[in-house]
């Protein structure tokens, strides 16, 4: 006789054929769910679906492998090494318990009845030991992650008693599920139940005598509980079992990472305005951010909707750990009851006592003018942000919360609620083409009086070496300029600066006021034109990513390169002769800039050229590559103060030497430099530790002899 | 409530240098704006505005250009803006300035308060407000750093150095803002773009009852700029508080300063 399983033992006949119509209830449950959670964002399903099919046809493919790699193979997920593994657990459980189950059904009810049983011997031995094994998984995965939310605590997560009802009803499952096997099989013990490993250990404490009388209460218990957890898939946090990959599916691929919405364009608004003159009729002002979360696009309002809460972007959030007024879970999630409320919800996001940020109930508070009047955040809070994107590397949703933050910066500013700094800033950009508030005749002079060669008295150049306004104004960062241009001569580059450089705008563009960004963009775009075949070398992240990826929308595509890139293969390919005699022994810790590393992927490099420098050892701070913390000034935040407890620069510097004691703190952006020097000083480690950029230490690296090499003028030009 | 706002589009005084080669102060082909202080008084009258509900018409002279300059103010909240054109090579000094800008100022009686920058940062006078009052027959209140307005009357504190008057008066009145009185608001780009340019009326000096001579008959003549030498010592002075603060007395007396 083969072996098989015994199907629905100790029940009565047809409390199988009762299983389908069951289902069919409270899948029902689930589809109604599905649509009244759907209503709130807004669109008809027939428009909805006639965007996705759209958007399947032109890219399907590719948005299904980012389906699978991040959903299905629990990419983001795994990140974490305990939550990640628990998680993971809990959902490859799930899904083979689930297809099992479908498995038992498709055998029983539908080849059984044809004759055919697949489901028997070796097939069946494994069946039941992955079904155990998975089971096993499931309830250590549920159990830790109970004994997460109960004993380790984290802050960044919310416990809610939906979050234990929820895993209180998994581990229900789980549990029973089991103890009908373990049932089972006391009653009806089988050779090969060593396969069920799980359930014959169970069965060792169960009497056989009993199983009769109770197995079938416990079937239909166990039943219930299944059926209900899927009915109350859109109604709970477990929502996010679809949405996620849902959302995983709307989102375009192949964007940059460091590319920012552009809301309008200036430059067709412009040809309308002049039309508008003439008809006399006049068009609205566009829409500048989001005021409310009911005005975003449903796919925005989607993703919000698909915040599992889980609080991994919190724990990574620098703004957060430097305890300023914002989080980005508490972002999300505040805008997600905003939507859900319908009507304003109320002080979503309060300063406790404590030091943490809560969630208040759902109160209603009727009409509010905006997110802000809500308390769904404070304004502080969205100008605390430092675009680090450490939120986004992390978040299993793929929520952009950059760009909703962004969208809240440019509603701020079309009402006129800016800073004065922020003010002065846009001023300055605007007037003097630098944030300095410095003339602009200053920033490219002091280059030209030393011999280096603008494009127009080097036309042939190859690279154009794009100074940027820290590394022409800033006093510290004008030395990584002349380090960085010591090397190009050295290496005997054939390049030319410009002139008339101005800056390129990404700060004006992340503080949010996109108009005035688009003007600037569109006179750069003019000016840098004619150059487009030449290779562009930055010092800074945020000019590489302006050009490389911000001009695009402006019809120019730029070949840009960041300075570590250049110096790294130049000394691969053996064109910068080092100087190996009475090198220094150092330790050299790299900072990863959120702008190279985890927006453009540029990790290797930098890492490359250190590894070159005679003396050196590159050691790694705890925190580096993609998970690498942020300096504290992107987003702008260098230019203006927000309330904090700590600076973010001073807990990057505590914890890269916590975690690498380094003799030296190498850096590849200008900002990363500034925040770094003052770090230092406010630290009192001056004497211990020395902050560089990579150019910096290349350069120092070099032979005399070096500078006379390519370019006899250079040596007198630049030392 | 009426309130007319003199502004004035001037070059972008950061921008002024001195061309190396020539030795000439570069002043052409700078970028143009609203003279910084004008935006004060902007400022302080679209805040009046919306307390009393007041209406707000700007003045200005200056050439094509200068719409952008009202098209600015205009975006922060004023009203109305008259441009009286000139050409962008036309020089005025501050008698023909304020005589062209009360004459425009009596076109749009009844005017309660006429607000002026303190200053412009081209010329750096500081005449023209007072000017303006003299002609109109106005009472006249300088460097105002804080003010209250209702119809009838008006409070303004005026700041001098370390001395500050506050005057209660009765409108009409001319009252020349100080810059440490507001931040003027920034509109967004896209609110200045969209300002129609139809919003601002052209003026001809023959409306005003003047003729071109007026732009031909400066009272101040040019006679000739000099940059001034400054010399900076830089010496960095080294050793404890005490040695330092020793030495920094010793350096002061040789410079005669102490
Ligand atoms: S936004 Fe993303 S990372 Fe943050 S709590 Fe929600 S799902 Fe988690
Ligand atoms: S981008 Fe960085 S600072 Fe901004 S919310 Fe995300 S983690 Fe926080």
């Amino acid at each position: 006789m083969d072996a098989v399983r015994e199907f629905l033992p100790f029940m009565p006949a047809g409390a199988g054929a009762i299983i389908y119509p069951l289902s069919i209830l409270f899948i029902g449950c689930m589809v109604y769910g599905c649509y009244w959670r759907f209503q709130r964002y807004g669109v008809s399903l027939r428009d909805a679906w006639n965007e996705v099919r759209g958007d399947a046809k032109t890219e399907g493919a590719a948005r299904l492998g980012n389906v699978i790699r991040q959903a299905l193979l629990q990419k983001k997920v795994l990140r974490r090494p305990f939550a990640g593994v628990f998680h993971g657990g809990i959902f490859f459980a799930m899904l083979v318990l689930t297809l099992g189950t479908m498995t038992v059904a498709l055998q029983q009810d539908l080849l059984g009845k044809l004759g055919l049983t697949f489901l028997k011997n070796g097939v069946y031995f494994a069946f039941e030991f992955a079904l155990d094994t998975a089971a096993l998984a499931f309830i250590a995965g549920c159990l830790a992650a109970l004994g997460r939310r109960m004993l380790a605590k984290p802050d960044y997560l919310e416990n809610s008693a939906e979050s234990y009802a929820v895993l209180g009803l998994l581990l229900f499952i789980g549990a029973t599920g089991l103890l009908l096997e373990g049932m089972r099989l006391a009653a009806h013990p089988v050779p090969w139940g060593y396969w069920s490993y799980v359930g014959s250990a169970v069965a060792a404490f169960i009497p056989a005598a009993a199983v009769p009388a109770i197995y079938p209460a416990l079937w239909w218990t166990h039943l219930f509980a299944a059926l209900t957890m899927i009915a109350l898939v859109p109604f709970t946090k477990l929502y996010h079992i679809l949405a996620i990959p849902v959302n995983l599916f709307l989102e375009p691929v192949g964007v940059a990472k460091a590319k920012l919405s552009m809301p309008f364009n200036l430059m067709d608004m412009a040809e309308d305005e002049e039309s508008e003159e003439e008809t006399g009729e006049e068009e609205p002002e566009p829409v500048m951010g989001f005021a409310k979360v009911q005005e975003i696009d449903w796919k925005r309002k989607f993703a919000i909707d698909a915040c599992a809460n889980c609080g991994r972007c919190e724990s990574v959030c620098p703004a957060h750990a430097a305890g300023r007024e914002l989080s980005p879970r508490l972002l999300v999630q505040g805008l997600k009851h905003s939507l859900a409320a319908g009507v304003p919800a109320p002080a979503l996001m309060k300063r406790a006592e404590a030091s943490d940020l809560i969630l208040d109930g759902e109160e209603h508070l009727g009409e509010a003018e905006d997110v802000f009047a809500e308390g769904v955040l404070t304004e502080e809070a969205a100008w605390s942000c430092v675009n680090c994107g450490a939120c986004m590397e992390e978040c299993p949703a793929s929520i952009h919360h950059v760009e909703y933050l962004l969208d809240l910066r440019r509603h701020l500013f079309s009402e006129g609620r800016v800073k004065d700094k922020q003010a002065t800033l846009l001023e300055a950009v605007e007037r003097n083409g630098n944030p300095y508030g410095l003339p602009s005749y200053e920033r490219t002079e002091w280059l030209l009086d030393k011999g280096i060669p603008d494009i127009e008295d080097n036309p042939d150049a190859d690279y154009i070496y794009w100074i940027g306004c820290a590394g022409a104004y800033g006093i510290r960062n004008q030395e990584v300029t002349l380090a960085t241009l010591r090397l190009l001569k050295a290496a005997g580059i054939n390049f030319a600066i410009l002139a008339d450089e101005k800056c390129c705008g990404e700060v004006v563009k992340r503080l949010g006021e996109e108009g005035r960004f688009q003007l600037l963009a569109a006179e750069n775009v003019a000016y840098l034109e004619p150059y487009a075949d030449k290779t562009f070398i930055t010092s800074c992240p945020h000019c590489y990513n302006t050009l490389k990826h911000e001009y695009r929308d402006f019809g120019l595509e730029l070949n840009v390169i960041h300075h570590t890139e250049l110096l790294a293969q130049l000394l691969k390919e053996g064109k910068l002769p080092l100087e190996t005699k009475d090198a220094k022994l150092a330790h050299i810790a790299y900072h990863d800039p959120c702008n190279l590393g985890r927006f453009n992927g540029i990790y290797d490099a930098p890492r490359d050229v250190i590894q070159k420098l005679p003396g050196a050892t590159l050691v790694e701070p705890e925190k580096h590559g993609d998970k690498s913390f942020c300096c504290g000034a992107g987003g702008g935040n260098a230019w203006f103060n927000v309330e904090e407890k700590e600076k973010i620069s001073s807990i990057r510097l505590k914890e890269i030497c916590a975690s690498a004691h380094p003799d030296v703190l190498a850096v590849a952006c200008p900002y990363c430099l500034a925040m770094f020097d003052d770090a230092v000083k406010t630290e009192g480690m001056e004497k211990t530790l020395a902050v560089k950029d990579i150019s910096e230490l290349l350069a120092d690296a070099l032979p005399a002899s070096a500078d006379d090499g390519a370019n006899v003028e250079a040596k007198a030009a630049i030392s | 409530m009426h309130i007319v706002v003199c502004v004035k589009h001037v070059v972008d005084s950061t921008e002024i240098h001195v061309d190396k080669k020539t030795n000439e102060l570069v002043l052409r082909g700078l970028s143009t704006k609203i003279n910084d202080y004008d935006k004060n008084a902007v400022e302080e009258a679209v805040k009046l505005k919306k307390e009393l509900g007041a209406t707000v018409s700007l003045v200005t002279i200056g050439p094509r250009d200068a719409q952008k300059t009202l098209k600015e103010a205009l975006a922060m909240g004023a009203d109305d803006a008259y441009l009286l054109q000139i050409s962008p090579r036309q020089q005025l000094d501050t008698a023909q300035a304020s005589l062209i800008l009360s004459k425009m100022i009596e076109k749009l009686e009844p005017v309660d308060l006429v607000l002026c920058g303190e200053v412009s940062e081209d010329g750096y006078n500081s005449q023209t407000g007072a000017r303006i009052a003299e002609r109109l027959h106005l009472p006249h209140v300088s460097y105002v750093t804080k003010l209250s307005a209702q119809d009838g009357g008006y409070v303004a504190e005026s700041t001098l150095e370390d001395t500050a008057e506050t005057l209660k008066g009765a409108t009409p009145a001319l009252l020349t803002i100080s810059s440490a009185i507001n931040v003027p608001r920034l509109p967004t780009a896209i609110q200045i773009m969209k300002v129609r340019t139809s919003r601002i009326k052209n003026v001809k000096l023959a409306d005003l009852g003047l003729d071109d001579s007026v732009l031909e008959t400066p009272k101040v003549k040019m006679l000739g700029y000099e940059i001034p030498e400054q010399e900076r010592k830089n010496i960095m002075i080294d050793g404890t508080a005490s040695e330092a603060a020793a030495s920094l007395v010793k350096y002061l007396q040789e410079e005669k300063v102490m």
